[in-house]
């Protein structure tokens, strides 16, 4: 039996795709030459692995003065920095759907990919210089997208003084070696050697300078913190900023390691800015309870890490954690919203147990484990003490992770998963190290006059100090608050007044209460769209 | 440091007048709308203070504390009436139930008299109401001392007393997001507060010794900050109310907080917040009081006077105001003052609902479908939730008429306390108006050895994603996990954008693999007893008219939805479930009536359940459409059959449903287009959006909802409601008490109109009592979700659950109740109630009536029915 169905009231009309169409199909070439150049970087990493170093220069008289080289840490880099624009492009397209920003989006982010990937494979000062400060310019596009929002055009303004601030340097500093010293090909560690000893007594300022940009865009202190304040951007906008940009600092020490390294005490300064900026963002990160507020200060702790780990010696090392930290963190950003299903998800299951003293002897016992496995490896595979210093955080992360296993699986057979485990994964962290150091080959070369292992393990322990402190020890309850209320006192910094917030248009949506302005025709066309 | 720096050292406060502020505050309090956390999301009305009014005075009465709009801006209502989605019939249909007594056909100017053309006092109206000028609407006028303070053109203290309040509000009420939190679960705020903010070098030294030296109650401290103002006892409820709805976000959460789990407290926040803008302005420099700036909310502007209009409007009709006699002068005049222009969007917005009821009732009146329950016995019956998407997958089921589908509220009249077989604790699965009345668990069928392996294989699964949290949060630790993780996690995100589905099936496949859960079932011994479960199911069967004439397979269909890093997930869940699934539910009350005992206990009753019907639980998964048969391994054998064939019928729907939301979702297939997507291409699509981390549009909820229908099925079977429509099912001929109509309007319909008013007022007021877009929330744990980085909590839904950019999806129109039974039984229910009366005076719902099919409409006002106004009766008139 068919039914007639009788007409009820029909439903209000719903925009089609022919809405901001040209915007839609912007969004889709974009993301066809990104998926395109992401081809394009696979196929170079393939070349490398056989030997190839393509480049492409634009010189004058004898000197190549604009030019890039794919050599194998570019190519690798290339492959993150195209790698993650896709899938931030992709996530984009359905994601920022009618927002009306969403072209602006879009050409901003192309900007930034492709000067990322100039600046990545920069082989000459000048290049790198460009490259630096457009993807600085499309930095700042990028964080005030929103800029109607009184916050963030208010944030708006540190973001460009923090950003600005290294570019402003690095173009000083690229000045001033091009004046002294000429262009030169800046993926050959010999040739920045050369002109560090041409510089002469320019060396110092220039290697302050570079040291200012990269401290810059590694958000570090104590430049204006201006990542944290970047949130108020869209999600997909977070995930290329601590992905793609903030690795522009480490790239760039590795790079200039040479004539930082003929610079008195600048390995020094990088390791000390470094440091205390990782030891305080992961008490402010420890203490954020907003989600995004917290990585992006787990960003700023990560940034340190990196340049102390490149000032202690170990540019492949740094260059892991660049590439493995970015993945990471833009696919936390990118499900960020996902932390409510997660709580939800938490209360449904039993309560965990706490770590009880015979717990904590197992955990001892089995800790040995992976311990065993790093000692091993550094013997075997000849690493040195920066890499032994670098491999106790390794063993840290592992221990963490088993003790939060401990937790649920507090049994026998728990624990021997947990002996498997942490083995399993010392021999993939070994392994993972060693791919990429086979990979890369010597770069780097110079033995920097830096402070080597030691800033690892003045690291080291001050994060201990830390999570005593944390963890209420008898005797720090003094210490502890004030700790807390400092990191807590960074967070949540006050926005504008009221006033000027009360300025913007009440409404977002025309559709609603957009009053026509004082003295404005009253006749004049509705401010709403109507879908015929 | 100044004297005046020094904490006021007032006389002791007696228990008595800390007594009184208690009160006060929680009286002032009421303005604040109820904020749960995300993961138990409900609908509530913001305004839910303010139901005592009116619907127009309710609003302008908010205004003073939100700057709440209310309604559509007229530019917006213009341009519906230009779309044909209101016409001149409602706008006269609108005007005469506002004041039936004013003559509205009389002719001021006659017409062939004189020169110009002739008009009705009505065409003036409606010339003004098309081109009056618009009214500007004010915002909000009560200030918090540090707004007041501001607004002086002092030294600006509010921007840092609401950063200062967050931050630690935020640090207080976080339930597991900061790994180092010594304030969480801290009982009394404001003295753990007072402690620590010594230390915060972000304050002037002498506003921290200022806030360490002052009382050590918090009662005390609001008292000291207010006689710092010299603000007297009287004016208290006002000034504690400006300070709530200073960040109405935040203090809405914490009122929840105060009075559901206990651990916050909103005097704690207020004499923080006090405290330290008492100390912010004692200690800032002196004011220049000729620099003071007018209240930011106060309108300056005058609107045209009555007399002005009137000729602006003539004017518009090419009436020459001359010709006028005085006596109808005087008439436009007052007509006109009486609708002022601040006014006039209430009438557009009468009208905009005349328009869609008018079209409904007419729908219903000619829908002649006769019940056929009593001639051929159905095949299955389908109890669905009321939620309006239920609408669309019972029109599809009844695509087949063997099958016959029914409307009961999702949480099916088991108020329960949900523990799942997981083993953690348990959630209210019950309406947000009452506390769960038992508590069920979850239980793996088998041996001991069985429930024992599923133990050990979900701390398994749950202990790796703990292990690798850990390594996380550990300080130190963080730096190589993520520089480990990264290369694992780094590939994974690209595959979840490139293809989500292929994602969710790789995970749910792992973990099927890895950690399946054996069969469950829910264990009734123990946790309902037999008096209560003859009752529950006597009363679920009463209120939705099945008492007889039992199919062999009763399907009850809870729903949920499943969708990716969406943190308002639970908002495309089940209302009346606590904004959880509802299959929990539907399990239980199945169990309850599949159980022997009591049947029997039943049939005692007069409602006799065959031996040969069985009863299944089924969930819906509104975002992609599919439904699960829940515990099929409980089916006998002998219902196999019945049970596949009911399984193909559910997925038949579902896939028909999927293809008809296509063409409303943005970015499917046929966006736009009616033309509809084939049923398998939008089951594909559909899947995908559910699954999809990248999707700000999963589905669009509940929004269009419009009407709440009480009737038998009959009603409405012929016809296609648009999911836009709540349908319970009622027989008024089985209630034989009314019991079951008591609770049908004082419970479900109440739920209805929260949920209507969410929607409402998230579309009409975006920034106020909406959350903002979606691409930049920030959440701060499951308590709540910042837009950006800082600031107040959200309230209400997100920009893309009601509209598409700047297009509204959902159109704002306030609920009306459809409902069949005598009209005296309807009466006696609303003067025994009185919030469900003061709904229906105020506006907040219409109610519409008949005894009978044939009858025609009547509308419930506080004088007594009254024939339903047609718009187009208003024309023939």
């Amino acid at each position: 039996m068919s039914r007639t169905r009788l007409p009820a009231p029909p439903p209000p009309p719903v925009p089609g795709p022919d809405l901001a169409d040209r915007t839609e199909r912007f969004a889709r070439l974009a993301l066809r030459v990104t998926l395109a150049a992401l081809v394009g970087a696979v196929a170079l990493l393939g070349a490398s692995l056989g030997g190839a170093r393509p480049t492409l220069a634009v010189g004058f008289e004898d000197a190549m003065w604009l030019g890039v080289a794919a050599d194998r840490l570019a190519v690798l880099l290339l492959v993150l920095v195209v790698g993650v624009s896709a899938t931030v492009q992709g996530y984009a397209l359905r994601y920022l759907r009618a927002e009306p920003w969403r072209a602006r989006f879009v050409g901003l982010t192309l900007a930034l990919t492709a000067s990322s990937m100039a600046l990545v494979a920069a082989a000459t000062p000048a290049t790198l210089a460009l490259a630096w400060v457009v993807s600085g310019a499309a930095v700042v596009g990028l964080a005030g997208l929103r800029r109607d929002d009184p916050t963030v055009a208010y944030d708006l303004r540190t973001v460009r003084w923090g950003v600005g601030i290294g570019d402003l340097s690095l173009v000083l500093a690229v000045a001033a070696v091009l004046g002294v010293a000429g262009s030169f090909d800046l993926r050959d560690p010999g040739a920045v050697a050369t002109a560090a000893a041409a510089l002469g007594g320019w060396t110092i300022p220039v290697a302050f300078l570079l040291i200012v940009a990269a401290l810059s865009r590694c958000a570090q202190l104590p430049l204006p913190g201006w990542l944290p304040l970047t949130i108020g951007a869209p999600t997909p906008v977070s995930a290329l900023f601590h992905a793609g940009v903030v690795n522009g600092g480490g790239l760039l020490l590795i790079v200039v390691a040479p004539l930082l390294s003929a610079a008195a005490g600048a390995w020094a300064l990088v390791a000390l800015a470094a440091g205390t900026t990782a030891v305080w963002s992961v008490l402010t990160m420890s203490v954020s309870a907003d989600v995004k507020g917290e990585l992006a200060r787990s960003t700023s702790a990560q940034m340190g890490f990196m340049l102390i780990t490149v000032a202690a010696g170990l540019p492949a090392a740094a260059v892991v954690h660049l590439v493995g930290h970015g993945l990471y963190k833009s696919a936390r950003f990118l499900g960020s919203g996902g932390v409510v299903h997660e709580a939800a998800h938490q209360r449904a299951l039993p309560r965990r147990t706490a770590l009880r003293s015979w717990t904590l002897a197992a955990l001892a016992l089995v800790a040995f484990a992976p311990a065993a496995v790093l000692v091993a490896a550094v013997s075997t595979l000849g690493w040195g003490a920066p890499e032994a210093a670098l491999l106790v955080f390794a063993w840290a992360a592992i221990v963490a992770g088993t003790a939060g296993w401990a937790r649920r699986r507090d049994d026998a057979a728990g624990w021997a998963w947990a002996l498997a485990g942490s083995t399993a994964a010392a021999l993939a962290y070994v392994g993972l190290v060693h791919t990429v150091k086979a990979f890369l080959g010597p770069i780097g070369t110079t033995t920097p006059t830096g402070p080597g292992p030691w800033a690892l393990v003045a690291l080291a322990v001050a994060l201990v100090a830390v999570a005593v402190v944390r963890h209420g020890a008898p005797g720090t309850a003094g210490v502890s608050a004030r700790l807390y209320v400092w990191a807590l006192a960074s967070t949540h910094r006050p926005g504008p007044s009221r006033a000027s917030a009360r300025t913007r248009p009440r409404g977002v949506m025309a559709v609603t209460s957009r009053a026509p302005r004082a003295g404005a025709a009253s006749l004049a066309p509705a401010p709403f769209e109507v879908v015929a | 440091m100044s004297p005046t720096a020094l904490a006021p050292s007032g006389p002791p406060v007696s228990d008595a007048v800390r007594a009184r502020l208690r009160a006060d505050i929680s009286l002032a309090a009421r303005v604040l709308p109820v904020s749960r956390p995300l993961a138990d999301l409900v609908a509530v009305n913001p305004l839910g203070g303010f139901e005592d009014r009116d619907v127009p005075t309710a609003v302008e009465a908010a205004r003073a504390w939100y700057g709440v709009v209310g309604h559509l801006g007229e530019p917006a209502y213009r341009a519906v009436y230009a779309s044909g989605r209101i016409d001149d019939t409602d706008l006269a249909a609108a005007l005469r139930r506002w004041a039936p007594e004013i003559p509205w056909g009389t002719w001021l100017v006659a017409p062939g008299a004189g020169s110009g053309r002739g008009s009705t006092l009505e065409a003036v109206i409606l010339a003004d109401l098309h081109h009056g000028e618009v009214a500007e609407i004010g915002g909000r006028t009560e200030m918090s001392l540090a707004e007041a303070h501001d607004a002086r053109g002092g030294a600006e203290v509010a921007a840092t007393v609401d950063a200062h309040v967050v931050r630690w509000c935020a640090a207080h009420l976080d339930r597991g997001q900061a790994s180092w939190s010594p304030m969480r679960g801290e009982a009394g705020l404001y003295r753990a507060w007072q402690q620590l903010v010594r230390h915060d070098r972000t304050l002037a030294r002498a506003v921290r010794r200022r806030l360490a030296t002052g009382p050590q109650r918090p009662e005390d401290a609001v008292l000291a900050a207010f006689d710092a103002f010299g603000s007297g006892s009287d004016d208290q409820l006002s000034l504690l109310r400006a300070e709530l709805t200073a960040l109405p976000g935040w203090a809405a959460h914490l009122r929840w907080r105060s009075d559901v789990t206990g651990d916050a407290a909103l005097v704690d926040y207020l004499a923080l917040r006090l405290s330290l803008t008492a100390a912010l302005i004692a200690t800032s420099s002196p004011q220049d009081s000729a620099a003071s700036v007018p209240n930011p909310g106060r309108i300056d502007r005058t609107a045209p006077d009555p007399a002005t209009r009137a000729r602006i409007a003539l004017h518009r009709l090419g009436v020459d105001p001359g010709a006028l006699d005085p006596d109808g002068w005087d008439l436009l005049v007052e007509v006109l003052g009486h609708i002022a222009p601040s006014r006039r969007p209430w009438v557009w917005q009468a009208a905009y609902e005349a328009h869609y009821r008018g079209g409904l009732l007419r729908s219903l009146s000619r829908s002649t479908a006769v019940s056929h329950a009593s001639d051929t016995r159905p095949r299955a019956q389908v109890v669905c939730c009321i939620d309006v998407r239920s609408e669309g997958l019972r029109r599809h089921l009844e695509g087949d008429p063997e099958i016959d589908t029914l409307g009961f509220a999702g949480f099916f009249a088991v108020a329960i306390g949900w523990r799942a077989v997981s083993g953690g604790q348990s959630l209210a699965n019950c309406p947000a108006l009452i506390d769960p009345r038992h508590e069920v668990s979850e239980v793996v069928m088998g041996s001991q050895r069985v429930a024992e392996g599923n133990r050990r294989r979900t701390a398994a699964w749950a202990g790796t994603r703990d292990g690798v949290h850990e390594a996380e949060t550990t300080p130190g630790s963080a730096f190589a996990l993520a520089e480990a993780a990264g290369w694992i996690t780094g590939p994974v995100a690209g595959l979840r954008t490139a293809s989500p589905t292929g994602w969710e099936a790789l995970r749910r496949g792992t973990r099927r693999r890895v950690a399946a859960t054996p069969p469950t079932t829910v264990d009734l011994t123990g946790c309902i007893p037999p008096a209560d479960r003859v009752l529950t199911a006597r009363a679920a069967l009463t209120m939705m008219g099945l008492t007889s004439g039992f199919a062999r397979l009763v399907v009850l269909c809870g729903h949920s939805s499943d969708t990716a890093a969406n943190p308002y997930e639970a908002s495309l869940r089940c209302g009346a479930c606590g904004g959880h699934g509802g299959g929990p539910n539907a399990r239980v009350l199945a169990a309850i009536l599949n159980d022997g005992d009591t049947r029997e206990s039943l049939r005692s009753h007069g409602i006799d359940l065959p031996d040969d019907t069985v009863v299944v639980a089924a969930e819906h998964d509104t975002t992609s459409d599919v439904v699960t048969v829940l515990d099929p391994h409980l089916v006998p054998s002998t219902h196999h059959d019945d049970l596949d064939r009911v399984r193909y019928d559910l997925d038949r729907a579902g896939a028909a449903l999927a293809a008809e939301r296509c063409s409303r979702l943005p970015g499917a297939p046929a966006a736009g287009d009616d033309a509809a997507t084939p049923p398998r291409s939008a089951v594909r699509h559909v899947a995908r959006r559910g699954a999809d981390w990248s999707e700000t549009f999963p589905e669009w909820g509940l929004a269009g909802n419009a009407a709440f229908v009480i009737g038998p099925r009959s009603l409405t079977r012929d016809l296609d409601l648009q999911r836009r429509v709540f349908l319970h099912s009622y027989d008024w001929t089985v209630d034989t008490d009314g019991t079951a109509l008591e609770t049908i309007l004082t419970a479900p319909l109440v739920v209805a109109q929260w949920i209507n008013c969410q929607y409402w007022l998230s579309s009409t007021d975006p920034d106020v009592f909406g959350a903002g877009t979606k691409t930049v929330h920030n959440p701060v744990g499951d308590v709540g979700v910042l837009s950006g980085r800082s600031g107040d909590l959200c309230l209400g839904l997100p920009r893309q659950s009601v509209a598409v950019g700047p297009v509204l999806v959902h159109e704002p129109l306030r609920l009306m109740a459809v409902v069949q039974a005598p009209l005296d039984r309807i009466s006696a229910i609303v003067d025994r109630h009185p919030r469900l009366r003061d709904l229906l005076a105020g506006g907040w719902v219409t109610m519409v009536a008949r005894g009978r099919p044939g009858e025609g409409w009547t509308e419930w006002t506080s004088t007594g029915w009254r024939d339903w106004l047609a718009p187009s009766m208003v024309v023939e008139a």
